[in-house]
């Protein structure tokens, strides 16, 4: 699996896109009590969800034709994608292939 | 309808659960706004329509008490379907930092503007607006009216529940 070093509202996070997106969520859900519920299966699922409300429609189109690792590594990449959001992807080192 | 007790200077909810529903108030249209209206309680927001608000002398204050009513929130939803009053409340959205506004226009096409350019039938003036305001206006076509509400409940799920970034606490 891919493994991201993520910025995320001036913290710096390593690890591979369910991990990554986890923290995110917990951070997040310290002051929102819907995301402190969710399993990060349900907040990856929400995350794609709500895309079409914060992301453009040509960008958002062209990232659905885009295959990713898992869902995961889609969510976490609308996410850094969404403007608002504050969290962006600094690097990404793509899954080593046998 | 105008309520005697609505009144625009005692409004419900706070700015940041304030959303305006705004369209045509035509008697042809009007039910979807009431329509919304339910959807925008049901999600645990105020809704706002403007003509439900008393105006001590119509023919001057429609302009400015709907704009007023417009600066108290701090979401919107509009039905953009027709051209209508509620072009002169889109224009001021940024003005008055609304921080997301839906915008629901009808069509059949199933592939939405601006990947479908001939989906959305409005003025080019609307369409550079939301195209150079595109972070903060959302268009969303819908067929049916259930649509629009769907798509209005989706909007608002997602902006709950959106505590990150700027939108962070709405």
């Amino acid at each position: 699996m891919a493994n991201y070093t993520v910025f995320n509202q001036g913290t710096i996070l390593n690890g591979e896109a369910q991990d990554v997106l986890e923290r995110i969520r917990k951070s997040a859900g310290a002051e929102n009590e819907e995301i402190a519920r969710m399993s990060v299966d349900e907040y990856a699922t929400a995350l794609l969800e709500d895309a079409p409300y914060f992301l453009e429609a040509r960008l958002l189109d062209a990232m659905q034709k885009q295959s990713f690792d898992s869902e995961y590594d889609r969510a976490l990449t609308y996410l850094a994608q969404m403007p608002t959001s504050g969290v962006r992807i600094i690097s990404l080192q793509a899954a080593q292939t046998a | 309808m105008a309520s005697v007790y609505n009144n625009p200077w005692v409004l419900s909810g706070t700015h940041r659960n304030r959303v305006f529903v705004g369209g045509s108030y035509a008697a042809s249209q009007r039910s979807l706004l009431d329509r919304l209206r339910v959807v925008v309680d049901a999600e645990r927001f105020i809704p706002i329509i403007a003509d439900e608000y008393p105006l001590p002398q119509p023919d001057r204050d429609i302009h400015d008490v709907t704009l007023f009513l417009l600066h108290a929130c701090k979401l919107a939803v509009f039905e953009c379907s027709t051209l209508s009053g509620a072009l002169m409340e889109i224009e001021r959205l940024a003005d008055y930092g609304i921080q997301r506004a839906l915008l629901l226009y009808q069509s059949q096409s199933t592939i939405a503007w601006p990947l479908n350019p001939t989906s959305w039938r409005t003025s080019q003036m609307l369409k550079s607006l939301v195209t150079e305001q595109e972070s903060r206006l959302v268009v969303r076509p819908y067929f049916r009216v259930r649509d629009a509400e769907a798509e209005t409940r989706r909007f608002l799920k997602a902006v709950r529940r959106s505590s990150y970034g700027k939108l962070h606490s709405l």
